[in-house]
């Protein structure tokens, strides 16, 4: 082989493992002098040898056969109890209707601020009538804080006593989140690293008791 | 959203996604074999049996369901099942620590597993193998057979066992592998070039 004779070919042997001695070292003086083509080698050399280390194994058709007909099962379907998320319900450290307003309470006179902890976060709210709409129309703005760094996920309104998602919501990348309902009594669920924990604010009253 | 005319399986994952949102169930059977392999293996790779696996296995297909309409950034897929994968790994060995899983010991994968995130070396390779693995599918025919059998664990073969195999003469086995990896690396590199 010459140097000026090494083709696509001669780097894929090369990259391979397959030149030896004197076909190997020119490929190698062709290499040095030409960046791209070495590039192209290190490429060819990487890709082949992931080629070669792939350990993966593959589902079984059982496995697979389960997977596809999840797209539309309900999100109640119950699976392993080890898989069940893990919840964690948070306590009510604040509520301004049992408080004296402090300066700077912003908000109307009929709305009110909550404030739930566990050791993981804080879920600050406000819940406010919203202005000029029907009687019977509230909005809540949250803020979760993590004082760890698990990853924020959806924040959901559920209706007792079936857990009815009636409304769910991805926060910012603050943790704020607006969700607009109607009164009543629900609990609010905020997901952790991609549903496998979730905190529960319970028993949160939308609205007058 | 109409699938492609040559089907799911050159589609990008946002186009795939987009269609899983709106209950394309081939464009899920799509996702599911696209990366099926990636997620079987994760739990394997930290020494889990069978049954864990395919219990893991579904759980994160799972959670994908019930997060398809949220998802907001449809790129970085690989990552997204690497970490909820590794994640579900990590609650399965929590419970197996408090004795919930019978006749399981786990050794030396503990060390891997019970970090928030995937070991880096590990995340690295399995990105690597998923986009190469991808590329391969999306080459596809001839092309594909020829690579598999010349250097994955399932061929490996010499070129005469290829050539036998593939039912090709052997002196087309070489111009054969330069032509199909030449391909190959224009598919992984018009993949990366869209991450």
């Amino acid at each position: 082989m010459k140097q000026q004779n090494v083709t696509f070919k001669h780097l894929v042997a090369y990259a391979s493992g397959e030149l030896t001695g004197r076909d190997a070292s020119m490929v190698e003086v062709y290499l040095a002098v030409l960046p791209e083509a070495a590039r192209q080698a290190r490429h060819l050399q990487e890709v082949i040898q992931t080629l070669r280390t792939d350990d993966r194994v593959t589902p079984t058709a059982e496995a697979v056969r389960r997977a596809l007909g999840l797209l539309h099962v309900p999100d109640a379907e119950p699976g392993p109890d080890w898989l069940a998320p893990v919840r964690v319900l948070a306590r009510l450290v604040f509520d301004s209707r049992s408080t004296i307003a402090l300066a700077g309470y912003r908000g109307s006179a009929d709305g009110y601020q909550l404030a739930f902890e566990t050791d993981d976060a804080r879920v600050d709210l406000q819940i406010l009538p919203r202005a000029g709409e029907d009687l019977d129309a509230w909005r809540i703005r949250g803020q979760v804080t993590l004082h760890d760094d698990a990853r924020l996920g959806a924040v959901s309104l559920m209706q007792e006593p079936r857990g009815t998602v009636v409304a769910s919501i991805e926060p910012d990348c603050l943790g704020r989140f607006k969700i607009d309902s109607t009164s009543g009594v629900y609990d609010l669920r905020i997901e952790l690293d991609e549903g496998t924990r979730s905190i529960v604010a319970p028993r949160l009253q939308v609205g007058p008791e | 959203m109409a699938p492609p005319a040559e089907g799911w399986k050159r589609a990008d994952d946002a186009d795939v996604l987009k269609a899983c949102v709106a209950g394309d169930e081939e464009a899920w059977a799509e996702l599911v074999a696209r990366y099926g392999r990636l997620v079987v293996s994760i739990p394997r790779r930290y020494g889990l049996g069978r049954e864990a696996c395919e219990d893991i296995f579904q759980e994160v297909f799972a959670i994908l369901v019930r997060q398809l309409a949220g998802i907001r950034r449809r790129t970085g897929l690989p990552k997204w099942f690497i970490t909820t994968t590794h994640r579900v790994c990590r609650q399965w060995f929590q419970q197996a620590k408090q004795g919930k899983h019978d006749n399981h010991a786990l050794g030396d994968e503990s060390a891997m597993i019970s970090g928030r995130e995937p070991p880096p070396d590990l995340l690295v390779q399995w990105d690597r193998q998923h986009l190469v693995g991808q590329a391969l599918r999306r080459l596809g025919g001839r092309c594909e057979q020829l690579l598999i059998a010349l250097y994955t664990d399932q061929g490996g073969d010499g070129y005469e066992e290829v050539a036998a195999k593939l039912e090709m003469p052997a002196g087309s086995i070489g111009p054969g592998r330069a032509r199909c990896l030449r391909k190959l690396m224009e598919i992984i590199e018009s993949m990366e070039a869209a991450e």
